[in-house]
């Protein structure tokens, strides 16, 4: 045992006692749930979790994902994160520039286009379920839907009225985001481009939108991943319905493993959901990675 | 001539542009004008159409019933703890994860490092089940504990800590490591307040996500004594469908607090956001 | 939407609520837990006694218990004025006798106690007695942890003969006796007597079946006196209701009562019919959709959009305090029993109960079953349900209880609480009056919700229905393979 070996095993063992917690964490609360949820699958779930589990092998897998019921749950949620993600990011972006002028006062402006990022989920979603109640809501009124069933339950309407409370809940944070980017730009870069003489329009387009490509890219991969996950907007507005029009795989999810007590069925969705996100994020990664100019 | 026609369409466009800034303000402050106006309304007052848009007559003891009655003292309670909880856990395990895979070394260091990334592609829902199984079988369904302990850890804190440390200057290291400085005093008194800007962009963003989480708290919490305030608020919009003032003070107390803090910690926040983003 | 939808938004101030969904609750009244387990731990532990309900059940054995009393929890989701109940009759229970003492633990929604129970099942402390709402009533079976009550009846040889009887044969699956009832309500049509007069109509003499109530609104809307005739919430009850009214089962096998139910049988031609009307009142304006977790229905009647709905019998007693409360004063409450799916009654229907059931939890300490099984007489004994009903508004399960104090004065004062009870006292026992049961309900309930809510939106009645079939046999057959 050289002194160095000691030294070297201690510094070890100093080592794992610090990442200890962490790694233990995600050992109980990452991997093993990630791993045991696809071994859940393999099993028809009992009524009740005192009672024996049937394992049936793939056959669950097979029929939760070939069936008619995942692929739309899929298609709403692809549905929902294209409403949300462009149009958010557009908005942040148009936003940012718009507030970017030194007009007096754009402090205060600058103040209200943040402000959504103070509201949480459940926060925004409260305010627009009482703001869309057909019977006393303030915007059935003013825009003369009052009566009948209201918005949210128009099997037309839900999903995109719940992208659009969506959207305003997030506005704040890529109001913030854009607007960072856009200051963070390069001034000469901006100025020389100005100076030749090129319409704002085509120097938005040239010059500061590939500058502000990467960010554009963070907000995209970010923006998918939350619609994928958007939960709680759905279960303070629609609960899923009307006849499952904002029943997101998430919340399909939810409900399998909840309300029928079906936790096989539902880790099926999970495992689903892992994967996809995971393609959806590489996918994202490829196709920007040309696309995306970081500056030299 | 020419300078006055200038002049004017200066002043038209500025005047323009005023009126886009407001616009585009009364749109998104719409939702939160309201809230905080019905809050201070009578319930009659909030559903008589045409609608009252100014409070001329306050009713500002509703905060108090949507506090008390409403539950949302309890509820803000619940969530300070358990928010406050995480946010140390997740500050402290980074750092001290972060600090190991940055100045030490130790077989496994890669792998470990790289599995600490990984967890930041598994979406919490994927591991929603056996989580909730794992809390039932502990017997911590509906405590605080069930609500802290699967985010004790975070793969963005121990990320960007360790970009973090990776740029301490190796030249004070190497001295302090002369000076037989060791590992903990090193830490704390020389690597951790340098990087200060980072943990706290950090802490606020755990602070902001934990805060802010809905899903979990609502599968593993049943009653008022550990809701946090994002349950608690729909719970107090079911129950109170037919008091919408108190619906909508309630919704003002629970956004409050991060309101506040956001505002005061405003360039952290912007720092925080853009930190992973920027950098590409 | 359940009747207990209605004790959990009663008193809103107080209590908490929960429309059907999941994890709601104000309560945390854990005393009973830890009380629980100290009886469990002072009764006597008699040898071999592992599965107490497995051959001979042990009545008595709280009485002759050494360490007295027997300390039994009871899980419950009743709030406000029927928690108030609930509790003074136990109290009234622990202070009349020292063999058992009952400590209640409130869940406040019944899928707050389908969760806690599950939740218990995989590991925790489950209850002695817990009160479960109907229609989940075949996954509690199949959870093999309850004591039929038929065990219980045989070995104290309990007599029906008071009882309502289709109160009874709810809890009648597959031959066995699995509960006691408890807390039973059911639909009726509730209508405000002014609107039908100034639409010309006889409120002494409201619609008795579909098509007059589709006339009556016909009336309603073209006399202008209000700008609907009724409010149709889209809940599975009503149509659930209307097929066993209509003497046809919901499912296959008997209900799901003679064996595992299979399939559903309510797409013939009664339930075809049915689906008919549903979309024609809402195609031709004369009935507005309402939210299945919301109470918009009844406040219409209020407001005056829409006079007429049907809703639990439970909603009862908190309508009559908001009339009284001066909001409304232009409406003169009606009370009267469902509208028939057909003109023609058939002999064979009748309708079946809502609410929950008193079931016993296997536990290894006789004392403790025998303990459960006192406290659930007690609750099910005429003077219990006279003040039981006379406090909340359900309808009392024993027919000698309509005569005594309080139910008598609370009756004569407020008729309307009575038309529940004679409805389901005129129903003839069999199949299609005792209920649907299937372990998939809560899946039926969103299937066919869901198929109302297309009528609501223009869909077609005849997809409607076959898309509800579909989706309900697909949920049942999945359900089976799990069991």
């Amino acid at each position: 045992m050289t002194p160095r070996f000691i030294r070297r095993a201690r510094e070890a063992a100093l080592a794992y006692l610090l990442i200890l917690p962490a790694v233990a964490a995600f050992g109980l609360f990452v991997f093993y749930p990630l791993v045991k949820t696809a071994y859940l699958g393999f099993f028809l779930a009992p009524p009740t979790p005192n009672l024996p589990s049937h394992y049936v092998g793939l056959q669950q897998y097979q029929q939760v994902l070939g069936s008619s019921d995942f692929r739309d749950s899929l298609g709403r949620t692809g549905l929902f994160v294209l409403l949300t993600v462009p149009a958010g990011i557009v908005l942040g972006l148009a936003l940012a520039n718009l507030a970017q002028k030194k007009v007096p006062g754009i402090r205060a402006f600058r103040t209200i286009y943040s402000s959504t990022v103070a509201t949480s989920v459940a926060v925004a979603s409260v305010v627009f379920f009482t703001l869309l109640n057909p019977e006393v809501g303030l915007l059935s009124y003013l825009f003369g839907k009052e009566g009948g069933n209201g918005i949210l339950a128009d099997p037309h309407w839900a999903l995109p009225a719940v992208a659009l409370v969506t959207i305003w809940q997030n506005i704040g944070f890529t109001f913030i985001l854009m607007s960072a980017a856009l200051q963070s730009l390069p001034e000469d870069v901006l100025e020389a481009s100005k100076v030749d003489g090129a319409s704002s329009f085509v120097r938005f387009r040239q010059i500061t939108l590939p500058l502000l490509s990467p960010i554009l890219f963070f907000a995209a991969v970010i923006g998918v991943i939350s619609g994928f996950q958007a939960f709680g907007q759905i279960d303070l507005l629609t609960q899923g319905g009307p006849n499952h029009a904002t029943l997101v795989l998430i919340y399909d999810l939810y409900q399998q493993a909840f309300q029928f007590n079906n936790p096989g069925y539902a880790a099926v969705l999970s495992v689903a959901l892992f994967f996809i996100l995971l393609l959806l994020t590489f996918a994202q990664f490829w196709f920007f990675q040309r696309r995306v100019s970081y500056g030299d | 001539m020419a300078t006055d026609s200038a002049r004017r369409t200066r002043r038209l466009r500025l005047a323009g542009r005023y009126l886009v800034l407001i616009l585009a303000a009364a749109i998104v402050l719409f939702p939160i004008y309201i809230t905080v106006v019905d809050a201070l309304l009578s319930p009659q007052q909030v559903v008589t159409r045409p609608p009252t848009l100014f409070p001329t007559s306050p009713h500002w003891g509703t905060f108090a019933t949507a506090f008390k009655e409403g539950n949302l003292g309890v509820y803000l309670r619940n969530s300070a703890i358990v928010t406050l909880a995480i946010t140390v856990a997740e500050l402290l395990t980074s750092v001290l994860a972060a600090y190991a895979f940055v100045f030490l070394r130790f077989p496994g260091r890669n792998i470990l490092f790289v599995a600490s990334l990984a967890t930041l592609m598994v979406p919490f829902e994927a591991t929603l089940i056996p989580n909730y199984q794992t809390i039932q079988k502990f017997g911590l369904f509906n405590t605080y504990p069930a609500l802290v302990l699967p985010f004790i850890a975070s793969g963005v804190g121990i990320f960007l800590f360790r970009q973090a440390f990776l740029g301490f200057p190796r030249e004070i290291r190497d001295a302090a490591r002369l000076d037989g400085c060791g590992h903990v005093k090193f830490l704390f008194r020389m690597v951790a307040p340098i990087n200060r800007p980072v943990l706290a962009a950090f802490s606020l963003f755990a602070f902001l996500t934990s805060w802010n989480q809905y899903l979990w708290p609502l599968v593993v919490t049943q009653t008022n004594s550990v809701r946090t305030v994002q349950i608690g608020l729909r719970q107090l919009s079911l129950t109170n469908f037919n008091q919408l003032d108190v619906v909508f003070a309630g919704t003002i107390l629970a956004a409050l607090p991060i309101g506040v803090l956001l505002f005061v910690f405003q360039r952290q926040l912007v720092a925080g956001l853009t930190a992973g983003a920027l950098k590409g | 939407m359940t009747e207990n939808d209605w004790d959990r938004t009663a008193g809103a101030k107080e209590g908490g609520a929960s429309l059907g969904r999941h994890v709601i609750s104000r309560r945390d009244l854990l005393r009973g837990a830890t009380a629980a387990g100290i009886g469990a731990g002072l009764t006597l532990l008699v040898p071999g006694a592992a599965s107490a309900a497995a051959s001979k059940f042990p009545l008595g054995a709280a009485a002759k218990a050494k360490s007295k009393p027997a300390v039994i929890t009871m899980w419950h989701s009743m709030t406000s004025a029927n928690l108030t109940t609930l509790t003074n009759l136990t109290n009234q229970f622990n202070s009349s006798q020292s063999d058992v003492h009952v400590n209640l633990v409130a869940q406040t929604s019944y899928t707050d106690t389908l969760t806690a129970y599950t939740t218990a099942l995989s590991g925790g402390t489950l209850p002695d007695v817990v009160q479960w709402e109907n229609e989940l009533i075949q996954i509690l079976i199949d959870s093999q942890s309850v004591v039929p009550a038929a065990s219980a009846i045989a070995a104290d040889h309990y007599s029906f003969s008071d009882f309502v009887p289709s109160m009874v044969d709810y809890f009648k699956v597959d031959g066995t006796q699995w509960a006691m009832p408890f807390n039973i309500s059911s639909q009726v049509l509730y209508y405000d007597q002014n609107a039908l007069t100034k639409a010309g109509l006889d409120p002494t003499n409201p619609p008795a079946n579909l098509a007059a109530l589709r006339a009556a609104a016909q009336k309603i809307v073209s006399s202008g006196a209000a700008k609907y005739g009724m409010s149709l919430k889209l809940d599975y009850t009503n149509f659930e209701l209307w097929m066993a009214l209509g003497g046809q089962t919901f499912l296959n096998d008997n209900n799901g009562r003679s064996g595992r139910a299979t399939a559903v049988t309510f797409d013939d031609s009664l339930g075809k019919s049915i689906f008919d009307w549903w979309g024609g009142m809402l195609k031709d304006n004369l009935a507005q959709s309402t939210s299945f977790t919301a109470f918009d229905n009844l406040l219409a009647i209020g407001s005056g959009i829409a006079p007429i709905t049907i809703d639990t019998s439970a909603a009862l007693g908190t309508i009559i305090s908001v009339l009284s409360g001066g909001q409304y004063p232009n409406v003169k409450l009606g009370v009267t029993s469902l509208p028939l799916p057909t003109a023609k009654r058939s002999k064979k229907g009748g309708a079946f109960v809502g609410g929950a059931g008193l079931y016993m939890v296997k536990k290894s300490t006789p004392a403790t079953v025998d303990a459960s099984w006192q406290f659930i007489k007690f609750l099910a004994s005429p003077q219990s349900q006279a003040t039981w009903a006379s406090g909340t508004g359900y309808v009392p399960i024993r027919k000698s209880a309509v005569n005594l104090a309080p139910l008598a004065a609370t009756w004569a004062a407020q008729p309307g609480f009575k038309v529940a009870y004679k409805q389901l006292l005129a129903s003839p026992p069999n199949p299609a009056t005792a209920g649907s049961v299937t372990g998939a309900a809560p899946e039926l309930l969103v299937a066919i919700n869901n198929a109302l809510t297309t009528l609501a939106s223009g869909g077609s009645p005849e997809s409607a229905i076959a898309q509800a079939a579909q989706n309900s046999n697909t949920a049942i057959s999945s359900y089976n393979e799990r069991v």
